[in-house]
C-alpha cells in the first residue's frame, strides 16, 4: 500500500487527537453552555433545543420524500452504505486499516484498493447529487399546484351509500398532504342483484348488441367499479365467475384465504376475456336484518323483561299478536333489486303461517313497494315531512339495521332524502323501533377489489389498498354498523363526528337494541329467487312502444327524451320479471308498425329467460324515434297478447286526437268487439309526457279497456324508472 | 487538496463508480416496474370508441349521428371505421369519474372523448388528449368556444355543442334590461347545490363589480376575491333570502317547471327551448304559437358546453380525429341544433360567417328540412324555423358576453369550495371575506379548503 499516495493518512487527520478534540468540543460546549462575560453560563437549551427542532423537521422532510419514491430508499441506503465505508477509510488510521486488513491486503495490490476507494467515493457523490436533484425537483413539484388526485370507483349496494360516502369522504381527506388530497372517491348504488348479474357478464354494459346493424350506441351502469361492497357473500357469490376470474381472497388482517367461486348461477366463464376480475378482500362489518315497528306499536309490544333477540322470527310475529298488534303487511323492498330483501325473504316465508303465495303477497303491501330499503324507509320520511298522515302501525317493515339507524338518526338516504333533525317532532312521531331474531340473516358487507382489463395499474390497485387498510383503522362501525362479531361497539367519549349504533339506543330506549345478534349467513340468491318466483303468480307481459317522432321530443319531469325515459322504464321492468313470467316486446310508428314483420324492436312473446330479456333490452337500447304516430287503438289491436291473462303496457307521450282520427268509433270498438275477444286484458297505459292521463285520446282509450284490478293509466314521474317499475308490476302481480 | 483524486487511476476509478451510480440511476428512474401483473387490454382494433354521457339530445341525434358516421365513406371511397358511442351516465360527475379513471389508468378504451369544457384543462394536464393539428377551419368556430379546448397554445378539443344562460321570458312579460331589474324580478335561477349554483353565482359577480375575476387563465388576487367577489355575493344574498329564496331548491329541471308553473322569468341554457316548447301549458291551445319568449341574459353569462377531443391513447388516431371533424362540422352541428335542440359550436351552423355574424343574420332551417322527414298527418313541428330562429338569436347574442368559468386542472375541487363558500353567505353562516378570500384561492389550486 502506498503510504504517501493519495490514500494515506493525512498529517494531522483521523486519529489525530487535536483533530478529535476539535470535534468533540462544540458538543462538549454545547452540553455545557458557552462561558458569559460574568463568569456565569448562558442556558445552554435554546441552541440544542433549536438546533434539536431544526434537525428533526430537516429529517421529517427528507424522509418523507425518500418514502413518497420507492425507488428513493433504496438509493439513500446504498449512498449511505457507501459513504460509511469511505468516510471510514478516511477517518481509521491508515496503519490500523492496514493491520487490519493485512490478512486479505497482503494478496491485494494497493493500486486496486486504491481504484476501489476512489470508485466508492465517485459513485458517493454521483449518489449526493442524484439525491439532491430528486430532493430539489420534488420541492418544485410541492411549490406548485397540487397533482391531480386518483379516482376510485366504489359501488355499494344503496342501503350503504350513506356509511359508505361519509367513509369515504373521511378517507379523501386523511390522503390530503399539505392541502393536496392524494385520492378521490366516487360511491354510485348498485341496481340490484339481478341487473348486476348482467352488468358483469357484460363488461358493464347494461346489454349485448341487438344486432351488427344497430350497434352505434352501448350504455353502462354508470363508472366501472374498482371496489364493490355488496351487502352480503351471497350477493357476491351469485355473480357468475370462472375460476380465472377469482385471486385468493385477503382477509382483514392481510392472511390469504383460499378462494372458491360459489356461483348458484353456475360458475361458467362470463365471457371469452374472463373478465373481470374480483379479489374479495374481508368484511367490513356487520349489520342484520331486523323487523321493525314504528312507535306505538312498539309501546304496545316493548317489555323491558323480555330479552332483546328472540330465537325464532315466529316467535316475534306471535308476540306483536299477543299484544294485539295484528300486522296488516310486513314491508319489503323489492327482491330483484334489493339483496337485502333477497336475504330476509326465506326467513319471512319460514316464520309467517299459511304457504309462500300467501306470504308474498303479505310481504309486498300496495303502496309500499321500493326498490331497496332505503327508498322505502324514505317514503316514510316524506310522508312524515308532509304531516298529513299517521304512521302505519300496522305495518311492520323488514330492513338492515343500519338503515333503520340511518332512517332514526335522520341522516341522508340513499340520493332521494337528505338529512333532517330526528329530533324534530314530525320524524319523532314516523320513527321505527327495530327487533331482533336469531333466524334473521346478520349482512356482511364484503370488500370487494374488481381488476378491468385495460384499467388494470399498480398505482390503482395501490388506492385500493390503501381504502381497505384505511377501513381496517377506521373500520364502518363508526358509521352505524356492528363490527365482525355482530356485537354492538361502545362510542367513544367525546367522539361526536360519527354515528355508533350504540347511540340509537338513546333514541329508541332502552333494551331494544340486541347488543349481540347471531351470524346467521344469508340464503344463496339464485335458491331464493327461485322459490319467490314460485310464491309469485307468473305474469304474462306484452310491452308495447311507441317509437313515433314525437317520442323523440322532451320527456316530462326528467331530462332527456321520451324515448329514453320509455325505454328506461321498460328495461327496468323486464330485469324484475322472474324467469317462469312471459314477457315480448313491439314497437310501434308509422314507419314501424307494430304487426309488421320486418319491424326492428319487435321480440316475440316468451319465457323471461336471462337470454330472452337480454334480447328485449338490446332492442330497447337501439331503437330510435321516427314516422308519425300509429294510432292508440290500431297499436291495441295490432298487439301480441301471448298466452295466459294477458297484461298490455303501451309507452306513449300520449299522442293527440289530430293523429287518432275517428276517435268515437275507435274506442266503441275497443270497448266492445276488441274486449270481447279479449275478455281478461288489462291495459297499462305508460305515459312519458307531455299528455297527462286526462288528455285525450288516452283518457277515452282507457276508459273503454279500464281494467277492474288495474290503473289503467300511469305518468311517469321524478322517481327512480327502477321504483315505477317495481309498482307497475306489484299492481300486476 | 486532500479529498480530490491524487493520480489518474483514482480519477478513472472515481468517475467509474460516479458513472456506474448515474447509470443505475437512471435505470431505476427510466425503466418501467414490470413487476405488477396488470390485466392488459388489446388495443388491436379498428372500430372507434366514443364515451360520453346519456344521449340527451332530442331525437337521440348524438346517436343518430354516429350511425350516420357508420353509414358513410372517406372522399376516396372507403368506409368509414365503425363508431360506437358508449353512454356513461346521466351524471356530468360520474361521467368525468369514468371518463377520468379510464384515461388515468392509460387505457385504449375510448377514442374519442365527449367532454365537459371544464375538463379540458385538467385532461390535457393529466396528459389524457392528443393534441388536435387537423381539424379544418378552425376560423368557423365560435372563438371563445374554440378556446375552452385550448390548454398552453395547443388546441385539444373542439366545441360539440355551447352553453350559454338565456332568459325565458313568459308571453306579455317585458324583459328587464339591466342585471338588478332582473334580480329583482319573479325569475327562476339555479342555486341548488350542484355546479349550477358556481355557474349562477359566477354571472351575478361578473354582472356586479367583479367583471373579468374568476374566469379563464387569469387568477385574480386574494385581495380582488376579498373586496369585489365576496362583496358581490353579500349583495346576492339578500336576494338569496328574499325573493329568489325558491331558486335555492332549483337544478335546472326544477326551474323549468317553476317556469311552466307561472314564474314569470328564467334564467336556463339554450336546451330548455325544446322542453319548454313541448310543453302543453306552454304553447296556445291549437299548439301552434309558444307562450314564452327567449332571449340573452341583460349582462355576462357563462360560456358551458361540451367539447370533443382525442384521446392519447386511441390506438386509431386519425381515424378518431376525422370522427371529430365529422361531429363537429357544419351538417352534424346544424343537426344537433335543429333537431337535437343543442346549440351549436360553429357559426356556419346558424347561417353565419366569422365575418358576418350578428345576431340579425341568423339564418337557420327546420329539422324536417335537414332531414326531410315530414312531419305525420296532424303532427306539428316543434320547434319550427321561425322558433329556431329567435332561440339561435339569443345564443349569438349571448356568445358576444359569454366567459368561461376559471380554467384550472382542479375546476371540480374549485367549484365544491366556491359553493360551498357561497351556500355559507348566503346562510350568513360565519364566513368572512378573509376565509373566502382564502379558501377559493387555495381551491384554485387544487388544495382542500374550505370557508
Amino acid at each position: 500500500m502506498n503510504e504517501t499516495g493519495s490514500g494515506g493518512t493525512p498529517p494531522g487527520r483521523l486519529g489525530d487527537d487535536e483533530n478529535s478534540s476539535a470535534v468533540n468540543s462544540p458538543s462538549t460546549e454545547a452540553s455545557t453552555g458557552p462561558p458569559t462575560g460574568d463568569g456565569t453560563r448562558a442556558d445552554p437549551r435554546p441552541p440544542a433545543v433549536i438546533l434539536g427542532i431544526c434537525s428533526g423537521v430537516i429529517v421529517t422532510v427528507v424522509m418523507k420524500h425518500v418514502y413518497a419514491v420507492a425507488w428513493l430508499s433504496t438509493l439513500v441506503t446504498a449512498a449511505v452504505a457507501v459513504a460509511v465505508i469511505v468516510l471510514g477509510l478516511w477517518l481509521v488510521p491508515r496503519r490500523q486499516v492496514k493491520d487490519a486488513l493485512k490478512p486479505v491486503v497482503t494478496k491485494v495490490s494497493a493500486r486496486v484498493v486504491t481504484a476501489v476507494a476512489w470508485g466508492a467515493a465517485g459513485a458517493a457523490v454521483m449518489a449526493l447529487v442524484l439525491l439532491a436533484a430528486a430532493g430539489v425537483h420534488g420541492l418544485r413539484e410541492r411549490a406548485g399546484s397540487c397533482a391531480q388526485p386518483l379516482d376510485l370507483r366504489v359501488l355499494t349496494t344503496p342501503e350503504a351509500l350513506t356509511p359508505l360516502r361519509a367513509a369515504a369522504a373521511e378517507f379523501a381527506d386523511h390522503s390530503e398532504d399539505r392541502g393536496c388530497r392524494k385520492y378521490g372517491v366516487t360511491v354510485v348504488p348498485e341496481a340490484g342483484p339481478v341487473p348486476l348479474y348482467d352488468g358483469f357478464r357484460l363488461l358493464w354494459r347494461r346489454s349485448a348488441p341487438a344486432d351488427e346493424r344497430h350497434a352505434e350506441g352501448e350504455q353502462l351502469f354508470g363508472p366501472q367499479p374498482d371496489i364493490w361492497i355488496p351487502s352480503s357473500t351471497a350477493e357476491y357469490d351469485f355473480i357468475p365467475k370462472a375460476p380465472g376470474q377469482v385471486a385468493p381472497s385477503i382477509q382483514a388482517g392481510g392472511r390469504t384465504a383460499p378462494s372458491g367461486t360459489g356461483s348458484a348461477a353456475g360458475a361458467s366463464a362470463p365471457n371469452g376475456a374472463g373478465d373481470p376480475k374480483f379479489r374479495p378482500r374481508g368484511s367490513l362489518g356487520t349489520s342484520p336484518l331486523v323487523l321493525a315497528l314504528f312507535t306505538k306499536a312498539h309501546e304496545s309490544v316493548a317489555d323491558p323483561i323480555a330479552a332483546p333477540l328472540a330465537t325464532k322470527t315466529s316467535d316475534l310475529l306471535s308476540r306483536f299478536e299477543d299484544v294485539d298488534v295484528r300486522l296488516r303487511a310486513i314491508a319489503r323492498p323489492v327482491p330483484e333489486t334489493s339483496s337485502a330483501a333477497l336475504a330476509v325473504t326465506p326467513a319471512l316465508y319460514d316464520a309467517l303461517p299459511g304457504d309462500d303465495s300467501k306470504d308474498e303477497r303479505f310481504t309486498g303491501p300496495a303502496g309500499l313497494v321500493a326498490p331497496d330499503a332505503v327508498s322505502l324507509l324514505c317514503q316514510f320520511r316524506e310522508r312524515a315531512a308532509a304531516q298529513d298522515s299517521d304512521p302505519p302501525d300496522d305495518i311492520a317493515v323488514a330492513v338492515p339495521e343500519q338503515v333503520l339507524h340511518d332512517y332514526d338518526m335522520g341522516r341522508p338516504l340513499g340520493d332521494r332524502c337528505g338529512a333532517v333533525d330526528p329530533g324534530a317532532a314530525p320524524y319523532a312521531k314516523w320513527r321505527l323501533h327495530p327487533y331482533y331474531a336469531t333466524d334473521l340473516p346478520t349482512l356482511d358487507y364484503p370488500f370487494v377489489q374488481v381488476r378491468w382489463r385495460g384499467q388494470d395499474t399498480e398505482e390503482r390497485d395501490a388506492a385500493v389498498t390503501e381504502f381497505r387498510r384505511w377501513l381496517d383503522r377506521h373500520p364502518l362501525i363508526r358509521q352505524g354498523f356492528r363490527d365482525g362479531r355482530g356485537t354492538v361497539p361502545p362510542a367513544p367519549e367525546g367522539d361526536t363526528r360519527h354515528f355508533y349504533l350504540s347511540r340509537l339506543q338513546r333514541t329508541v330506549g332502552d333494551r331494544v337494541i340486541s347488543p349481540n345478534v347471531a351470524l346467521t349467513s344469508a340464503k344463496g340468491v339464485q335458491e331464493t329467487l327461485d322459490r319467490i318466483g314460485a310464491a309469485r303468480p307468473r305474469i304474462s307481459v306484452s310491452l308495447m312502444l311507441d317509437v313515433s317522432a314525437s317520442m323523440g321530443g322532451a320527456a316530462q319531469a326528467r331530462e332527456g327524451v321520451r324515448l329514453a325515459r320509455g325505454t328506461a322504464f321498460l328495461r327496468s321492468l323486464v330485469s324484475q320479471l322472474q324467469s317462469n313470467d312471459r314477457v315480448g316486446l313491439q314497437v310501434s310508428s308509422q314507419k314501424a308498425p307494430s304487426d309488421g314483420a320486418g319491424t326492428f324492436g319487435n321480440v316475440p312473446q316468451d319465457t323471461a329467460s336471462p337470454d330472452h330479456k337480454n334480447a328485449i333490452t338490446s332492442r330497447l337500447q337501439a331503437v330510435a324515434s321516427g314516422g308519425g304516430d300509429q294510432p292508440l287503438s290500431d297499436a291495441i289491436a295490432a298487439a301480441d297478447l301471448g298466452t295466459g291473462r294477458p297484461n298490455l303496457i303501451l309507452v306513449t307521450d300520449g299522442q293527440s286526437t289530430r293523429t287518432n282520427p275517428q276517435l268515437s268509433s275507435r274506442v266503441r270498438w275497443l270497448a266492445g268487439e276488441f274486449r270481447g275477444r279479449h275478455p281478461d286484458l288489462r291495459l297499462t297505459v305508460v305515459l312519458t309526457g307531455p299528455a297527462t292521463c286526462r288528455s285525450a285520446p288516452v283518457k277515452q282509450i282507457v276508459a273503454a279497456l279500464r281494467p277492474a284490478d288495474g290503473p289503467g293509466c300511469v305518468a311517469l314521474t321524478g322517481a327512480s324508472e327502477v321504483e315505477q317499475a317495481a309498482e307497475l308490476l306489484s299492481g300486476l302481480r | 487538496m486532500r479529498f480530490l483524486p491524487g493520480d489518474r487511476t483514482a480519477w478513472i476509478s472515481a468517475a467509474s463508480g460516479a458513472v456506474l451510480v448515474l447509470a443505475a440511476g437512471l435505470t431505476v428512474f427510466l425503466w418501467p416496474d414490470d413487476s405488477y401483473p396488470a390485466m392488459k387490454a388489446d388495443c388491436h382494433r379498428e372500430e372507434l370508441f366514443v364515451a360520453g354521457g346519456t344521449d340527451v339530445s332530442l331525437k337521440n341525434q348524438r346517436r343518430a349521428l354516429i350511425r350516420q358516421w357508420n353509414g358513410g365513406r372517406y372522399p376516396d371511397g372507403r368506409p368509414h371505421p365503425h363508431a360506437t358511442l358508449v353512454e356513461v351516465s346521466d351524471s356530468t360527475d360520474l361521467q368525468r369519474s369514468q371518463l377520468k379513471a379510464v384515461q388515468e389508468s392509460g387505457s385504449c378504451a375510448y377514442d374519442v372523448l365527449i367532454m365537459d369544457n371544464t375538463w379540458t384543462a385538467q385532461f390535457a394536464e393529466g396528459g389524457f388528449l392528443r393534441p388536435l393539428d387537423g381539424i379544418g377551419d378552425l376560423r368557423d368556430f365560435f372563438p371563445a368556444a374554440l378556446r375552452t379546448g385550448e390548454r398552453d397554445g395547443k388546441q385539444y378539443a373542439v366545441p360539440f355543442n355551447v352553453d350559454v344562460g338565456l332568459l325565458y321570458v313568459h308571453e306579455g312579460e317585458t324583459p328587464p334590461t339591466g342585471w338588478p331589474g332582473l334580480l329583482n324580478s319573479d325569475i327562476a335561477l339555479q342555486l341548488a347545490d350542484y355546479d349550477g349554483l358556481t355557474v349562477n353565482a359566477l354571472e351575478a359577480v361578473w354582472n356586479d363589480g367583479g367583471q373579468g375575476l374568476l374566469t379563464g387563465d387569469d387568477r385574480p388576487s386574494v385581495e380582488e376575491l376579498r373586496t369585489r367577489v365576496y362583496p358581490a355575493l353579500v349583495r346576492l344574498t339578500s336576494r338569496a333570502r328574499g325573493p329568489l329564496g325558491p331558486s335555492r331548491r332549483y337544478e335546472e329541471l326544477g326551474s323549468i317547471e317553476a317556469f311552466a308553473s307561472g314564474t314569470r322569468l328564467m334564467r336556463n341554457w339554450p336546451y330548455a327551448f325544446s322542453s319548454l316548447a313541448t310543453e302543453p301549458r306552454m304553447r296556445t291551445p291549437d299548439g301552434g304559437r309558444l307562450r314564452f319568449g327567449v332571449t340573452a341574459l341583460p349582462g355576462r353569462t357563462v360560456l358551458g358546453g361540451q367539447n370533443l377531443a382525442v384521446s392519447e391513447q386511441s390506438p386509431n388516431p386519425d381515424a378518431a380525429a376525422d370522427l371529430v371533424e365529422f361531429l363537429s362540422g357544419t351538417g352534424s352541428q346544424r343537426l344537433l341544433f335543429s333537431c337535437g335542440g343543442f346549440a351549436p359550436g360553429r357559426y356556419s351552423a346558424l347561417g353565419l360567417t366569422p365575418e358576418r355574424h350578428s345576431p340579425a343574420d341568423v339564418n337557420v332551417r327546420a329539422c324536417s328540412s335537414l332531414t326531410g322527414e315530414r312531419p305525420g298527418p296532424g303532427e306539428t313541428e316543434l320547434p319550427d324555423r321561425a322558433q329556431l330562429t329567435q332561440l339561435g338569436r339569443a345564443v349569438v347574442t349571448a356568445l358576444e358576453r359569454a366567459e368561461p368559468r376559471p380554467v384550472t386542472p382542479h375546476y371540480g375541487t374549485f367549484s365544491g369550495t366556491f359553493r360551498g363558500c357561497v351556500q355559507k353567505i348566503f346562510d350568513r353562516g360565519g364566513t368572512d371575506p378573509e376565509s373566502f378570500a382564502r379558501a377559493v384561492n387555495r381551491s384554485l389550486d387544487g388544495e382542500a379548503a374550505s370557508c
